[in-house]
């Protein structure tokens, strides 16, 4: 499959396709979701209506995780095959990616409010998560500083890689140490598990979440592409002028 | 059900964290389809 979408016009041609069915399919789950969240989930017998802030709060952590999962894991194919589309995959899920972290840290805040009754703590958890949000603007910040893009991919890449190793410490923060935060709740098997009412819009949420976020790389990764051609065929022009000239 | 739900003294939270995480989404979606318009003509 990734050999298969490494070509830049097979990519093209799978995106034609499968971005919009990523947009449709968010639309319409994370819709479904918010309304069933907001007004047919139950209240928790401890935590009353905040428990609501898990239907965004939770998806929102998931994605941030997974962003940076795949950004680290087309790093490593481009550092391998050095292949340039991957690279471009990496750099377009570093936005969303920071988005998602961005949200997963306020909506976190705010539900610590009404659990623990405290916006932040230096909680492992907490601060690894701060870690990530922190990897992916260190990211983001050598693609828009470095003038030679393929030194620019080589070190972002790097970082990305080296990084990845903040995914462990957030999912197991919980187990390895002292932890306000709760456990997992749903991967776990000796976890109480979620009642069906509560389950349904937190999946809806996570597929919509996640298909967003494939529909936003896809377009970003389809308006990375087109930016090379414009770039490739300005410079075709620019010689073929200076051609022209010299003749 | 109301149309306008009443969360409690939870209220200002559980809106506040639906807002933003509102608001990111659409963000970023007017983000790539502007992007779209300004790269693919």
């Amino acid at each position: 499959m990734i050999s298969i979408l490494a070509n830049p016009h097979r990519f093209l041609k799978f995106a034609r396709f499968a971005g919009p069915i990523f947009g449709v399919i968010a639309l319409m789950t994370i819709c479904l979701g918010l309304w069933l969240g907001i007004w047919h989930s139950p209240e928790d017998y401890q935590q009353g209506h905040s428990v609501r802030i898990m239907y965004v709060h939770v998806p929102a952590a998931w994605n941030a995780m997974m962003a940076y999962g795949i950004m680290a894991t087309t790093s490593l194919i481009a550092f391998i095959w050095r292949h340039p589309l991957a690279d471009e995959v990496a750099k377009a899920c570093a936005l969303p990616g920071a988005a998602f972290t961005a949200l997963a840290l306020i909506t976190g805040s705010l539900w610590g409010k009404t659990s623990w009754g405290t916006f932040w703590v230096w909680d492992a958890r907490l601060t690894s998560m701060l870690v990530l949000l922190f990897l992916f603007f260190g990211y983001m910040s050598i693609w828009a500083t470095m003038e030679d893009k393929k030194k620019a991919a080589r070190t972002a890449g790097l970082v990305a890689m080296v990084g990845v190793i903040n995914l462990p410490i957030i999912k197991f923060s919980v187990n390895w140490w002292n932890s306000l935060h709760q456990g997992s709740t749903l991967s776990s098997p000796n976890a109480p598990g979620l009642p069906t009412d509560m389950l349904i819009p937190l999946l809806l949420l996570t597929i919509g979440y996640s298909c967003f976020f494939g529909w936003v790389v896809i377009n970003r990764v389809q308006n990375s592409i087109a930016i090379s051609k414009k770039q490739r065929r300005a410079k075709e022009n620019k010689a073929a002028t200076v051609t022209m000239e010299t003749l | 059900m109301s149309f306008i739900p009443d969360f409690g003294k939870y209220a200002i939270f559980v809106w506040t964290c639906y807002w933003v995480s509102v608001f990111t989404l659409l963000s970023l979606t007017f983000l790539t389809f502007f992007q779209n318009s300004k790269h693919r003509k």
